[in-house]
């Protein structure tokens, strides 16, 4: 079902995609001043949204995203046109005019990003996306599953300098792409998987969009009235697979990433017991154990996996975990349709190294 | 014999210390914190005057910690009328400066806001050439009008070029009369949070002035005209006025860092947390090595972000006179008024105060523990204090940095509420003078500075960068009014930026001196 989508709903859009972005996906908060600033500068008080069943065969889907450091993303803020002109420049290419623009994941900034586009180029944004959560590389979506390119991606920066990637093999696009980010001082924006109608209808996550905003709302309504603990649940369909206090937090960068673990020990029904959880970037595995060296799975990517502040109730991003911190860590189920593609070729732990016989090298 | 003179300005009094070269203790004094807080303190060093009679040609310094610059921000009062300078297109426009502030203060101080081009990349690299041009005109069609400059660049903190060169056009458009603050100064990491601090340093600078010349005022009436003035800062260390007025920023959390700093000065101990225990809140810091620790997460003044040092510090609403109702602990407190209104004192209302002093069969000048016994059940008392321990061991284990055990430190006037045993202490200790470790932390504190800068580690050899950064530190704390023969490096932390590829680090360096006498 289309719907409108208004300023008084960034908030809630932005807090709800921290939840799905599993720990990852950078800063909302930048998001949502760039996209409250980009409706009020363009005066655009509504943006128009549509399911992705809505779509027609016909129809010329474009992503839009930023990649790179979130560091640098702190640092050197868009101007705000740049998602926009990337768009513009791949539909150029490729000789299409996209009729929407589509997220590439929800987490952090990057589920706002198409709406920030939107208000430039007067274009729909669509209520799915590739990730239904958010993953560190350009690849690991259900769009590649469903055999669509990453590529060509068009990669901008503020000067309106741009850089057209194309190549058969996803892994090379992405690595391509990154290069070229850091050439662009850290931060690029981008514009990628051209698909038609039929492909994207097929290969997407529908209504991402909305459920992140669902459990956005009702987190915020849980603020006021304190339960927002049921509320997440209900609206999520979240499982409490831990609370504890963060016991241990171990951190290394390579090739761009930001790897490492954290570790907890259980209060409430999980005293006695540990949990450790890994991440690059994003949380990406729970294992807990009760106490001698075996350690059990409870929660794995594709999976999201959501560390909440147990006061506040506000979810956690990798970059903030620290000693004596209060945790309650929820699994959220991801969309079944990462369950129709070869998930683990695309997402599972294998991609990030963490397979049971090398996870002792982290 | 050199004395000390040390002011902390608390929510509920002013307190003032008098301290010779060892270190002890020779008078004291408190007043009622004031509305304008200078009267506060002016009260104070009266006192303290009238108590030292003759030996007060003795005095070589006097050291303050207050929180003029908060007040006024929250007020939107006595505020410099400032511009703005952003260096970042063709970055950074898709959020102007003030984003997201009180709708207030936003109104005061955003009269004049420009953006031109410039700026770096984390590499050092310029995004574009600084433009000049732009600068100067602007900088032409606001004199006059304006009080004070703050100009932010995009990676300042990696290269402050555009920065010095345009502080340097604002100096020669609009004069040596006029305040400037760049951002490289005051922060690093995170430009809206940076220019945000860069914009409350040159907003509170008159504030500062302000003080400076009632406190001059009352000490040439008092003192020697010699006695030198300082201000402690965020750090735990103090800072001489010239150098307080133009990093005011650097000294509005003063009075929270002069209790963690205190703590160390009564015991010795140099890691340890601390709890200072005041009328309406107890606030915990950590001590390590000797100083506060500071804070990794952005902190929040009056409604805006920043993200210059601050000590990490979490206040819970408990002090000696929170009051009691039920099994409900707060947040409401008496404050000042215990000694009316606290059921041990006469009064008719049940505060933590009572509580304690009821189960550890203790009492003060002018109390009676047995008026709260005989309105209250012991039990009843136990639960609440164990709910009162309760929030104390949890804001206690969640400031310690490790699984270890740690000592503990209880300051403040409400410290002998302190329970006898905390999970996770290595030993709790109630120092002698506890009430007063806030001006002798202030009375105490050495100079000091420290240096933050970021490297790229592939270009600069790591000894290089960091001798760079120790030589900055060590101007820095000369300025701010060190003896430089005296500067030792307490501290130096390096900490890699994540993501950011070259190994690039953030080192910071801490120096410490003597004052310059």
């Amino acid at each position: 079902m289309s719907y409108i989508f208004k300023l008084d709903m960034i908030d809630a859009l932005s807090l709800g995609s921290a939840v799905m972005g599993s720990g990852g996906g950078g800063n909302p908060y930048v998001g949502a001043l760039l996209l409250k600033n980009a409706m009020e500068r363009n005066h655009v008080n509504h943006i128009q949204v549509y399911a992705a069943e809505e779509i027609d065969d016909c129809d010329t889907i474009l992503g839009s995203a930023g990649m790179g450091s979130p560091v640098v993303g702190v640092e050197k803020l868009p101007n705000g046109t740049e998602y926009a002109f990337a768009v513009k420049m791949l539909s150029e290419y490729i000789r299409k005019t996209p009729s929407h623009i589509s997220p590439m994941e929800i987490g952090g900034i990057n589920s706002l990003v198409p709406f920030i586009c939107s208000t430039y180029l007067d274009k729909p944004v669509i209520d799915g996306d590739g990730e239904g959560r958010a993953f560190p590389e350009l690849q690991m979506t259900t769009f590649s599953g469903f055999g669509n390119k990453v590529s060509p991606v068009c990669v901008v920066n503020e000067h309106g300098d741009y850089a057209i990637v194309e190549s058969d093999d996803d892994h090379r696009t992405e690595k391509m792409a990154r290069a070229i980010t850091l050439s662009f001082g850290g931060r690029g924006y981008i514009s990628l998987f051209p698909m038609g109608g039929q492909d994207y209808r097929r290969a997407c996550i529908p209504d991402s969009v909305s459920r992140a905003y669902e459990i956005g709302e009702s987190l915020i309504e849980g603020y006021r009235s304190k339960d927002a603990e049921d509320r997440l649940v209900n609206s999520s369909g979240a499982r409490l697979i831990y609370r504890g206090k963060i016991t241990n937090v171990v951190r290394r960068t390579s090739k761009g990433f930001s790897h490492g673990y954290f570790m907890a020990e259980g209060s409430e029904n999980f005293a006695g017991t540990s949990i450790r959880i890994r991440f690059q970037n994003e949380f990406l595995v729970a294992e807990v154990s009760n106490g001698d060296d075996s350690w059990v799975t409870v929660a794995e990517t594709p999976e999201i996996i959501s560390v909440m502040d147990s006061e506040s109730f506000y979810p956690v991003t990798t970059e903030r975990l620290k000693y004596g911190f209060r945790c309650s860590i929820f699994s959220i189920p991801v969309n079944r349709k990462w369950f129709e593609v070869d998930y683990k070729k695309i997402v599972g732990l294998g991609n990030f190294g963490l397979l049971r016989e090398d996870s002792e090298h982290i | 014999m050199n004395l000390k003179i040390g002011v902390d300005v608390g929510s509920t009094y002013t307190d003032g210390v008098v301290i010779d070269d060892s270190g002890r203790i020779l008078h004291n004094a408190k007043e009622m914190t004031t509305f304008d807080i200078t009267t506060g303190i002016v009260g104070v060093l009266g006192s303290l005057a009238t108590k030292l009679g003759s030996d007060k040609d003795s005095l070589s310094a006097v050291m303050i910690g207050t929180t003029h610059g908060i007040n006024a921000l929250s007020q939107v009062k006595s505020l410099n009328r400032i511009a703005v300078v952003r260096i970042s297109l063709p970055s950074g426009s898709g959020i102007p400066p003030f984003a997201e502030w009180p709708p207030s203060l936003r109104e005061y101080l955003s009269s004049h806001v420009i953006m031109v081009h410039g700026g770096h990349e984390y590499t050092g690299d310029e995004i574009s050439e600084l433009d000049e041009n732009a600068l100067k005109s602007f900088f032409r069609s606001i004199k006059g009008k304006v009080d004070a400059v703050s100009i932010t660049s995009v990676f300042s903190f990696v290269n402050p070029d555009h920065e010095l060169r345009a502080g340097a056009i604002a100096r020669d458009i609009l004069g040596d009369d006029i305040f400037i603050t760049l951002s490289h100064n005051i922060s690093s990491l995170g430009l809206l949070e940076r220019e945000n601090s860069t914009i409350i340093n040159s907003a509170i600078e008159k504030v500062m002035r302000n003080v400076i010349s009632a406190t001059r005022k009352t000490l040439g009436k008092l003192f020697p005209e010699r006695v030198k003035l300082f201000f402690s800062q965020n750090d735990g260390t103090v800072a001489e006025e010239n150098f307080a007025t133009k990093f005011p920023v650097f000294t509005v959390a003063g009075p929270i860092s002069n209790s963690v700093r205190g703590a160390f000065v009564l015991t010795g101990i140099e890691d340890a947390v601390v709890l200072d225990i005041g009328g309406t809140t107890t606030n915990c810091g950590v001590l390590t090595k000797g100083y506060p620790r500071e804070s990794s997460n952005p902190v929040e003044i009056s409604g805006v972000k920043t993200n210059f040092r601050m000590p990490d510090i979490i206040a819970i609403p408990l002090g000696g006179g929170t009051t009691i109702n039920g099994f409900n602990v707060g947040p409401l407190s008496v404050g000042y008024e215990l000694p009316q209104k606290g059921l041990s004192f006469g009064g008719d209302i049940l505060t933590t105060t009572d509580v304690s002093l009821a189960l550890k069969e203790h009492n003060f000048e002018n109390t009676d523990y047995r008026k709260v016994l005989s309105r209250n059940n012991g039990e009843y008392l136990d639960k609440v204090y164990e709910i009162m321990s309760g929030k104390w061991f949890e804001v206690f284990d969640r400031m310690k940095s490790s699984n270890t055990d740690v000592p503990l430190i209880a300051v403040g006037g409400g410290s002998f509420m302190i329970p006898p045993g905390f999970p996770g202490a290595s030993g709790i200790i109630v120092p002698d003078g506890a009430e007063y470790a806030n001006a002798i932390g202030a009375a105490t504190s050495q100079v000091g500075s420290v240096i933050e800068k970021a490297f790229s580690y592939d270009t600069v050899q790591r000894n290089r960068a960091i001798e760079e950064t120790i030589s900055a530190a060590k101007d820095n704390a000369e300025l701010a009014g060190a003896d430089r023969s005296t500067l030792e490096v307490k501290d130096i932390e390096e900490v890699s930026m994540p993501y950011l590829p070259g190994n690039s680090v953030k080192v910071s360096v801490r120096v410490i001196g003597k004052m310059r006498l």
